[in-house]
Formats: structure tokens, sequence, C-alpha cells
């Protein structure tokens, strides 16, 4: 039996072989090294956030099965899925605490990688890449919160969907194409679920299909340390041995993320009311804390702007400045960029300080 | 010659690899998959509300206060207005059984469906008041996932310490499989 077994299995191998040809791949993933040093822990972040996304497809493929995007339904069809299809709730606690740890893990592989000067050259593509896929997980995350169709996500759509309008030209047009017309509405939550289906999941899988590619032919890079001193770092191949780590890592994530989804399942607001009054104490979820915060910051009016243009604008060149760090810290990768990592290093105490004020206030 | 044949044995390694790494995994599956149809209904129309029947209408046996005996006059006499009594509340029949208690031979039967249908009245006039504040509080609550039923609670609890099983165990396995994909890159195989 067992001769006959291996022969089976040898010809299905063949047959994969002349089709796809995945010896090659294989073969170039073993070829391929990953260093291995104290700073390795920061790589596996970036597989993480993929384990995130796979979780987000499958547990959102499901809840689209029940979910229906209308203002009548949408608040009452969530409700059924939390109580009339069996471990619905489960499913939409998986999805949202997934999408949850998927931008904490954004962030902290951002973070990583602008401490540890990875975007500097050739990688300013990966970097800038990168940058779009962190815009578009915080849209994910923007869209999916109003989908629930409460009083709170609506409020705080009000609120998101009006900074916008403080951009000159292109910011009254901005608001109205993500609304739908002049206020949230069906029309909003209509776009909103298209955006968060079908839209940002086909930029998402391009870019980091783009990125992907990227690293894989730029290869990763070296810490500092070793830069500094001309000393390759020692390497391992990347399959199997850097693959098998992170295997144990996504093992643990998953478990973590099972476990929170049932001990602190994802709650369901009242249905939003459109006449109904603001309600009090709106926050947007933990991610945009930090920007929330400094908004309130800002006074009404500052000599002849209004306080929130101001806040608005600060927030978007932080952000150019975040998209173009690679081309700003353009120098050789040996140099320790001091002043770039006190910046990254107060800006990160700020965000913290920010969301915790808001989180407390 | 050692490191020959263990290169050959990697196949035999790989096969209880994917043995003990498969098998936990297709149970877990299969568990998941239990616990994910058990008790499913796609709508609510499939489920509906059982018509309720007043205890005259089944008979002795079905209400206490329609026991063998001296009663049994009585409920025949319900029996043959049991559509009369279709739709009432409990308290509302348990006193018009006592009515009818009182009217064994039918001669207060005026009375009796004077009483219904106050009564009935009445019932709709709650019905109306209840609904819109019970809309209302529904509409005001925040929902608060829980367990459907205690068969759920125990499953998920079940799976969650499957999991957790599985996790160490892989943990364990690839925690070998590392040592030896370290020892091959060492030795340069």
């Amino acid at each position: 039996m067992k001769p006959n077994g291996r022969r089976s299995r040898k010809k299905i191998q063949a047959w994969w072989e002349a089709r796809i040809g995945w010896q090659a791949v294989l073969s170039f993933l073993r070829q391929k090294k990953v260093p291995q040093t104290p700073h390795t822990v920061w790589l596996y972040t970036g597989s993480l956030i993929l384990l995130f996304f796979v979780i987000q497809i499958v547990t959102g493929v499901i809840l689209a099965l029940y979910y229906k995007p209308t203002i009548a339904e949408a608040n009452e069809s969530v409700r059924r899925i939390m109580t009339e299809v069996p471990l619905g709730w489960l499913i939409r606690s998986l999805h949202f605490w997934s999408a949850t740890g998927m931008i904490a893990t954004v962030f902290v592989h951002m973070v990583s990688i602008w401490l540890l000067k990875s975007y500097r050259r050739p990688r300013e593509l990966t970097w800038m890449t990168g940058v779009f896929l962190l815009v578009f997980t915080l849209g994910f995350g923007f869209t999916g919160y109003l989908l629930p169709w409460d009083s709170l996500s609506l409020a705080a759509t009000k609120v998101g969907t009006d900074i916008p309008r403080v951009i000159p030209v292109v910011g009254v047009w901005v608001s109205k194409f993500l609304r739908g017309g002049e206020d949230v509405g069906a029309d909003t939550l209509t776009r909103f679920f298209i955006f968060h289906v079908c839209v940002l999941p086909l930029f998402i899988l391009l870019f980091v299909g783009l990125h992907l590619f990227l690293i894989q032919k730029l290869g990763m890079s070296q810490p500092l340390r070793y830069e500094i001193k001309g000393m390759k770092a020692p390497e391992i191949p990347f399959w199997p041995n850097f693959v098998l780590r992170e295997a144990r890592v996504w093992l643990l994530a998953f478990g973590l993320l099972v476990t929170i989804s049932i001990f602190l399942p994802r709650s369901l607001g009242p249905q939003a009311e459109m006449m109904a009054p603001t309600p009090t104490g709106i926050k947007p979820e933990w991610y945009f804390l930090f920007l929330f915060q400094t908004l309130k910051l800002f006074p009404g009016h500052l000599i002849l702007i209004s306080g929130e243009t101001l806040a608005v604008w600060l927030i978007l060149t932080v952000l150019a400045i975040f998209f173009f760090l690679p081309f700003l810290d353009n120098r050789p990768a040996e140099k320790k960029g001091k002043i770039i990592t006190a910046v990254s290093i107060a800006l990160i105490l700020y965000a913290l300080a920010m969301t915790i004020w808001s989180l407390v206030s | 010659m050692k490191i020959l044949s263990e290169e050959k044995k990697a196949p035999q390694k790989f096969g209880l690899f994917i043995l003990i790494f498969l098998r936990p995994l297709l149970a877990g599956f299969f568990i998941i998959l239990l616990i994910w149809t058990s008790g499913y209904s796609s709508s609510s129309l499939e489920n509906p509300v059982q018509p309720r029947i007043v205890g005259s209408a089944l008979g002795p046996k079905a209400n206490p206060f329609l026991q063998p005996g001296p009663f049994i006059a009585s409920w025949r006499i319900l029996q043959e207005r049991a559509p009369f009594f279709e739709d009432l509340p409990d308290t509302s029949s348990s006193q018009l059984l006592h009515l009818s208690f009182e009217d064994k031979r039918g001669e207060n039967n005026r009375l009796l469906r004077a009483e219904a249908q106050e009564a009935r009245g009445n019932m709709a006039k709650e019905k109306s008041q209840k609904e819109p504040a019970k809309e209302e509080s529904r509409q005001e609550a925040v929902l608060k996932p829980e367990f459907k039923n205690i068969k759920e609670k125990t499953g998920v609890y079940a799976f969650l310490a499957w999991l957790w099983l599985i996790i160490a165990v892989l943990i364990y396995v690839l925690g070998e499989q590392i040592k030896e994909a370290d020892r091959r890159h060492r030795l340069g195989i």
C-alpha cells in the first residue's frame, strides 16, 4: 500500500509542478534570508497583519450573508445576527476584535519601521505603499463603524464626514461624495457598505500585493547597529525557519483573539434616529481618539481662520510628512538619524497622551 | 551517513506532523460545524409563535381547574363554547370558567358573553398600551451579546479549551520543527 501511496503522491506533485511550478517558488523562498537579531520580533507584525486581514475577510463574508444595508433594516439585521444566527455574536465579535488587532498591529508595524529607519533607500516605495495600507485600514474602521446604524455610529459619522469640509476647493465635494448628499442618511449607509466590502478590499489587495512584491524584491533591511558597523547580521532562511517561527505567533494571536471575542463580545447600540438629538459623550473608535482630542484642543477661531480648519491642515501636513519621510530623511542607511528618532518618539508619546486623555475625559 | 539517514526519515516525520497537525484541526472544525448548525433557523417565520389554546379546549387533564368530577359538566359546556374563548388571557379564561361553573345550565349565557367581550376589550386595550412602550424600550436598549442556552455556552467553552490545547500542542511541535530546521541550516543541508 505504501509504495502505491507514495507513487500516487508523486504523481499528484508532478501534475501540480507541471502546471504551477511551485518548486521554483519554494526554491526562491529557501534562498530568501531574514536577519536573525533581537529586532526580528518586529518582523512578525507584518505577517500578523495579514492573519488579521484573512480573519476579517472570513468573518466579514459570513456577516455579509445576513446584513442588510438599509437604514430600516441595518440595525435590526445586526440584532438578528447577534440573537438568532448561531454564534452570530461571536462572529461579529471576532470581526470587531480582529479589526482592532489589525489596526493596532499596523500602527506597531509602521512605528517599528520608522524607528529602525527601514524606509531609507532603496525601500521608499515599500514605505509609501505601507502608508496607503494604513490609510485603507483606517478607512475600513471608519466605514465599518457606521454599518450597525446605531445612534453613536450615526453621530460619529456625521462628525467624521463633516471634517473634510474645511479643506478648500475639494472639501465640500469630498464630504458630499462620502455622504451621498448634504447629510448622513440612507445613501451614506449604502456608500459606506460598498466602500467597506468592495472598494477598500480591492485597493487593499492591490497594495498588499505591491507591498509584498517590493519586500520580496528588495529584501528585509538590516538593523541600524549592523549597518553602522558595516557588518552583516546573522540570517536564517525564510522557508521553513522563519515561517515556522511566525506560525507560533499566528497561533498565539488567534488563540488570544478568540478568547477576547468570547469574554469581551461587541455590543450593539439602539437604532439610529435621524431626527434624534446628538447623544452626549460621542467618541470615535480608539484609533481616531488622538485626532479627535487634537481637534477639541483648538479654539473656535484663531485670528483669521477657524481653529478646526487649522487643526485639519496641521493633521494633513503631518500625514504628508509621514508619507514623504523617505525623501526627507534620505541619508545613507548607516546614519543614525537622531532627530528623526526624537521626533518619532515625541509624536508617539503625543498620540498616546491624547488617546488616554480622550478616554478618561 | 547519519545525515543521509536523517534526510530519508524526513517524509515520515512530515507524515507524522500532518497526522498531529491535521487531525485535531479537523476534529475542531467539526465541533465548530456542530455548534454552528445546531438549532439554526434562517428566519423567525420558521419558528412561529405556537397558537395558544385555552385550557378548556384541551380537556380536563390540561387544566387543573378542569379535573374530572363535579365540574365535568361545566367543562362540556365550555367545550361547546371553545372558539369563544380563543385568544383570551389565562386570567380571563379562569374567570370565565368560574362564571361557567356558576352557570351549569347555561341560563346565564348572555352574562358570560358580555364578560368575555369585556375581557377581550381590556386585553386589546392593554396590548395597545404596552406595545409602544415595549418597542421604545427595545429601541433604546443596548444589546449585550450572551449565550442563547447552556448548550451553546458549554459548546463555546469546550471549543475554547480545545483550541488552547491544540495551540499548546502545535507550539510544541513547531518548536521541535524549528530546532530541526535550524540544525539543518547550521549543517548547510
